[in-house]
């Protein structure tokens, strides 16, 4: 329930929710779920208890918490892209709270010390950092743009294509 | 799709285009700061094959150079021109964005620390028609490129070009080549009589190098 949260921003819950009560006319005053917002988080809880297991976030967050790209190359992330020939598009979402556009500007300006060629665009949304996988037109603009110019500087397409 | 002019085929270009690319070399490595929508930046792409890239204020700037295949990210040149490293561009460009930044001498120094050569341009205050307007109306000019009130303008450090001039003076700064220009387009020298050019130039274009 708590990492659902972070997948979503608090302008869609609320906008989606409310204080709206679930299934009754009035507060009960008890730990049952009062809030439709409580319920919809308890269903999505039980959903990934039951899809995946727990020990798996132990994991993956552990292994997040260890890694350090930076400290690889000396403690400065720019190092990490020097010589690249790799072309880079960022995109930030305003109401990701889990990618936040400041942190995504960090190694926008590590790929720019390192001379590296980036594309950074932050897309106004409050889907949260799930917008990603929803209809972000703008987001959809940006990679359609970004990866048709790749593909024609590799001749992999033509233009217009 | 047949080949046209990039400058025909894009339409609706700023008339320092083709000055600007006339100063930038074949496959250099070009930073164009305060790119808007990368008209300039793709109008060097065709005709000067450079490897550019841009930075730009607004969001709406930003994905619309990217969604054109640009590598353009999103910063403010008064704050973020430092990330850079000494040397990486071969020209950095200032089209018409000079008169908007807070510290229009900062990031000049920016610009040549970070590439060879600078090209800035930018609309001239004291050119005739924007004296004529102050003196006839005595209110703050409005003109095609000084469009919009005093109190709803990014235009926040207006500058002539005899103000420009002494400004690299004062920071030993190499002009290369100084240009007006005119409504139409038309480029001339500055030359031996700036006095004039102050005058009777719409705007001004100039490539710098550290001194």
């Amino acid at each position: 329930m708590a990492a659902h949260i972070t997948y979503l921003s608090e302008a869609a819950l609320q906008n989606k929710f409310d204080r709206n009560l679930q299934d009754r006319a009035e507060l009960s005053f008890g730990f049952d779920a009062d809030f439709q917002v409580e319920s919809y988080l308890r269903h999505q809880g039980s959903t990934f208890v039951d899809r995946f297991d727990a020990n798996f976030y132990l994991y993956i967050t552990r292994a997040m918490d260890y890694f350090d790209l930076g400290a690889e190359y000396g403690g400065t992330l720019a190092n990490a892209f020097l010589e690249t020939k790799t072309e880079f598009c960022i995109v930030s979402f305003t109401s990701d709270w889990l990618y936040p556009t400041a942190e995504n500007k960090a190694v926008v300006r590590a790929l720019n010390a390192a001379a590296a060629k980036v594309s950074f665009v932050e897309v106004d949304s409050d889907k949260g950092h799930d917008a990603f996988l929803l209809d972000e037109p703008e987001m959809f603009k940006t990679l359609g743009g970004f990866l048709r110019a790749a593909a024609q500087r590799r001749g992999l397409s033509s233009a217009g294509a | 799709m047949p080949k046209l002019r990039p400058y025909l085929q894009l339409g609706g270009l700023r008339h320092d285009f083709p000055i600007i690319a006339e100063m930038v070399a074949p496959n250099s490595r070009v930073l164009d700061i305060g790119c808007g929508d990368g008209d300039l930046l793709q109008f060097l792409q065709l005709e000067r094959n450079v490897d550019g890239r841009g930075l730009e204020l607004s969001q709406t700037g930003v994905n619309a150079s990217v969604a054109r295949g640009l590598a353009v990210v999103q910063g403010d040149a008064d704050m973020d021109l430092v990330d850079y490293p000494d040397g990486a561009f071969d020209v950095v460009i200032l089209s018409q964005s000079l008169q908007v930044l807070h510290q229009p001498r900062g990031v000049l120094e920016q610009m040549l620390r970070i590439g060879q050569q600078a090209i800035v341009s930018f609309p001239n205050f004291a050119y005739w028609r924007v004296r004529w307007d102050l003196l006839r109306r005595g209110r703050m000019p409005i003109t095609s490129d000084l469009p919009g009130p005093w109190y709803d303008t990014a235009n926040i450090h207006l500058c002539t070009i005899l103000d420009f001039l002494t400004l690299c003076d004062e920071m030993n700064l190499h002009i290369d080549q100084a240009l007006t220009l005119s409504r139409r387009g038309a480029a001339k020298p500055i030359g031996k009589m700036p006095g004039w050019a102050n005058l009777a130039g719409e705007q001004g274009v100039f490539l710098l190098r550290r001194g």
